[in-house]
């Protein structure tokens, strides 16, 4: 239970830090949108990882420090462009699809329900239902692969950025 | 050989309570804190396409529009905020600002029920624009657009 609560409060000291210097940027839908699939991602690899080696110690700590990890390694590109002035790059989406994610239909809400449903898979797992917890942190994996498979194509010209339905193409001018 | 029993290490134990009330508060605050930012914050209730909201990457590379017309020059990268009043970043390049729609438009910031940014586009020092995106508050995040100018320099 030490291990669980240490790790819970580094943990959110960090989600605190990171919000706190996304606001500054005014880019928290990146943070929500970045740190929720990471979270997510990291449950999912933890209870996979736990369903296969049924270890007899309690999940809890190496729940909080998956979907840390998780969610650090899906902010990469977010870290490089803060500590070292890295503007994004589209080979960044070796780090948790980091572009292509920003591009998925309603992408917050599709990030939130991912990360729900990992909370689930993970809780299922806490309670020794392997299999089933096995089979709810695939979903996970099957809604970020869905996400990206129906994401818009990323546009390269202001004509495929006025295409957007929501953009001005559609606006009908003042003389 | 005196031999010892290794005791086993004891076994966790959850139960379905509080894992459950565990697993609720985790998706509940998550979920208050999400509301909270969609609520408060004026990207999210403003911007039409999130996505490309602060990219922070130099996704296009075509002849700016009217560029000559927005009074720009060659040699010198520049910024060009498309708002109807707002206070212009600290950064070192051409800045200018324009309310115009029809620059709006033809920098897709103009959203579909008529609004005028409030974003920027950043062209390079050939008259190419390289970035653009709807921004709130720009003059807020020269930093941010210091280092997407630093980066449209020719190495």
């Amino acid at each position: 239970m030490r291990r669980l609560l240490i790790a819970a409060a580094l943990a959110l000291a960090g989600e605190v830090y990171l919000a706190l210097r996304y606001a500054e940027f005014g880019a928290l839908f990146h943070y929500w949108l970045h740190g929720l699939w990471g979270m997510a991602a990291g449950l999912a690899v933890a209870v996979l990882w736990r369903s296969a080696r049924s270890p007899q110690t309690g999940p809890g700590a190496q729940l909080v420090v998956a979907a840390a990890v998780g969610r650090l390694l899906f902010a990469v590109p977010d870290v490089l462009f803060l500590a070292l002035d890295t503007p994004h790059a589209g080979w960044m989406d070796v780090f948790g699809a980091h572009i292509s994610l920003h591009f998925v239909p309603a992408p917050v809400a599709w990030a939130y329900a991912a990360f729900a449903v990992a909370v689930v898979a993970a809780a299922m797992g806490a309670l020794r239902r392997r299999r089933p917890a096995a089979g709810v942190a695939v979903g996970v994996v099957i809604m970020l692969v869905t996400g990206l498979a129906v994401r818009q194509p990323m546009p390269r010209t202001l004509d495929d950025v006025r295409g957007d339905s929501e953009i001005a193409w559609s606006c009908t001018l003042p003389p | 050989m005196a031999t010892h029993r290794v005791a086993p290490e004891p076994r966790y134990e959850a139960t379905v309570g509080s894992v459950a009330a565990a697993a609720v508060v985790v998706l509940a605050v998550t979920a208050a804190l999400l509301g909270a930012w969609l609520r408060t914050d004026p990207w999210a209730q403003g911007d039409p396409t999130r996505g490309l909201q602060q990219l922070d990457l130099l996704y296009l590379d075509e002849p700016a529009p009217r560029y000559e017309e927005l009074g720009l020059v060659r040699g010198r990268p520049a910024l060009l905020l498309v708002c109807s009043a707002c206070p212009r970043p600290a950064v070192d390049a051409q800045v200018v600002l324009s309310s115009d729609p029809a620059v709006a438009r033809d920098y897709g910031l103009l959203t579909a029920d008529g609004r005028v940014g409030p974003g920027y586009a950043l062209i390079n020092e050939r008259g190419r624009v390289r970035y653009r995106t709807f921004d709130a508050d720009a003059a807020a995040h020269a930093a941010e657009i210091a280092v997407l100018l630093a980066a449209m320099v020719p190495s």
